[in-house]
């Protein structure tokens, strides 16, 4: 097993899978994301949640994300598993991982524990750039 | 020169500086050459009445004796053409006119000098009138007045305040724009709650005419704070430059573009837990700081940025350039402005050692908005 990880977790390996992330509507001006989509927050805890293309649809995890887990989303955006892998980031699919909590289908979590608070701002900005860059994906 | 053809010459008046370094009077700066007019009358009215002492009231007719008429405006800067109606009356043996179209450039002269003070025989009860005269002068703008044979002088707003200070006026009008938020209405007596973006200070305003009330009601703010408003003013200014009231309205206007105001309006109705369970709303004071600083960025031409609210409670700004790099501001709820900058232009890349962030703070309950402003600009491209 890779160093770190706990029952029912699993390294993505490099690919050109996509990585979905919802974007909160106060984080979406115009068509212009906010470097927020991809930061984290205190209680990330250094785990930047997304979800595999490879496992659900950016519909369904939409769907799952604002009707099942009643969160506010303006639309799924994307950088792909290579794109965050060229930036020496690790992404761990947790969605095995039996600990009582609730996940979205295919959840994952670009990991950013090791990175220091500017570090993982400026990988933010880098990412929201190739999101951006991508458009929309979902609605 | 006759009548038939617009009448004789009355001195020479030139406006010099800011808005008309353009070709064309601002249609606004026309009240300036009415003002003239006014003082000219009240110097010559007092002048009569001085030398007249029996008299209380000047001779029937007098006040029409004198009619400025706008006969072309030259070029350089802008010089719109004075010249007078001769109406041939007995009375005009005085020239009373002429002799206070004079004593007003001497005065004038007088003021220019560094021990500044008023001819001997200019009439003190005419004093308010030259105070109002130059009233819409912006700080880089002034009027040189001048004649055949006289040296030009000049009124401008530091002339202005030697004319209140020698005056002992507590204040004097100055037409200004005053940034800040409508935050109460009425209809009688013509009044409004303001208060002013800049130090927070808060004013009863006056209008004049009942028409501005509806374009003070469409900013007023109820429920919602109210939208930062840019209102054209005629104000009370004291003798250290300090706005001390509003006494009219001239116009009013949304400080900020729709598509700002209305980012800035959804700041606004964050309330707590709008991302995460513990996310804080915005604070007003945070909003408030944001909004200033937007409006500064509309004045200076500094391209709009996203506006959005913070993880962890405030208001973040963010530029982003075409090719990866990118500015943020961030207005954090505990008064700090944090700025953080990836390499202008260029792809960011994260280094744990040694992170390519800028990280620049400053605290915007003494914000500097020049240095702010300066600040963005260096990062910002297109500004």
């Amino acid at each position: 097993m890779e160093a770190n990880l706990v029952d029912g977790e699993e390294l993505v390996p490099s690919s050109l899978e996509l990585l979905w992330r919802n974007a909160h509507p106060g984080f979406v001006d115009g068509d212009i994301i906010s470097s927020q989509v991809f930061r984290l927050s205190k209680s990330d805890q250094g785990k930047l949640s997304t979800a595999r293309s490879s496992k659900v649809g950016s519909a369904e995890h939409f769907d799952e994300y604002t009707g099942y887990l009643g969160l506010p989303s303006a639309g799924v955006w994307a950088v792909s598993r290579a794109e965050v892998d060229a930036k020496g980031v690790r992404v761990i699919d947790d969605s095995a991982v039996q600990d009582g909590s609730q996940r979205p289908t295919g959840h994952a979590y670009l990991d950013l524990r090791a990175k220091s608070n500017n570090a993982a701002k400026t990988l933010g900005s880098h990412l929201r750039s190739l999101a951006q860059g991508r458009g929309r994906i979902h609605p | 020169m006759s009548d038939d053809d617009g009448g004789t010459p009355f001195g020479h008046f030139r406006m010099v500086g800011g808005r008309y370094d353009r070709p064309g009077l601002p249609v606004s700066s026309a009240m300036e050459l009415f003002r003239y007019e006014r003082l000219v009358k009240a110097v010559a009215h007092h002048t009569f009445l001085a030398r007249n002492r029996g008299r209380r009231r000047v001779p029937r007719g007098f006040e029409n004796l004198l009619e400025l008429r706008l006969v072309d405006v030259a070029r350089g800067s802008v010089v719109p053409v004075l010249n007078r109606s001769s109406r041939g009356d007995v009375l005009i043996q005085y020239d009373l006119y002429e002799e206070a179209r004079r004593l007003i450039n001497e005065a004038l002269g007088e003021l220019g000098k560094a021990d500044p003070s008023l001819p001997r025989n200019f009439p003190v009860p005419a004093l308010k009138e030259f105070a109002q005269f130059g009233r819409s002068l912006h700080d880089s703008e002034y009027i040189e007045l001048s004649g055949i044979d006289e040296p030009p002088v000049v009124l401008s707003p530091s002339t202005r305040s030697v004319i209140q200070r020698l005056a002992q006026l507590e204040s004097i009008e100055v037409e200004s724009v005053l940034v800040g938020q409508i935050t109460g209405l009425r209809s009688e007596p013509q009044q409004f709650d303001f208060s002013f973006a800049a130090d927070g200070r808060k004013f009863v305003g006056l209008y004049v005419d009942p028409v501005v009330w509806n374009a003070l009601h469409e900013l007023q703010g109820y429920a919602n704070r109210a939208p930062l408003a840019s209102l054209s003013v005629v104000a009370k200014q004291g003798v250290d430059g300090e706005v001390l009231g509003i006494v009219d309205v001239l116009g009013v206007e949304a400080a900020l573009p729709p598509a700002w105001a209305e980012r800035v309006e959804m700041l606004t109705s964050l309330s707590r837990g709008w991302y995460q369970e513990e996310s804080e709303s915005p604070s007003p004071k945070a909003i408030d700081a944001a909004e200033e600083l937007l409006f500064a960025f509309v004045d200076e031409d500094v391209p709009r940025p996203g506006i959005y609210p913070f993880i962890e409670g405030g208001v973040q700004f963010e530029w982003h350039a075409p090719g990866g790099g990118e500015l943020e501001l961030t207005f954090h709820n505990d008064g700090r402005l944090e700025a953080f900058s990836t390499a202008g232009g260029q792809v960011a890349e994260p280094d744990d050692d040694e992170p390519n962030g800028l990280v620049v703070e400053y605290n915007y309950d003494e914000l500097d908005i020049d240095e702010v402003l300066n600040f963005v600009k260096e990062h910002v491209d297109g500004s």
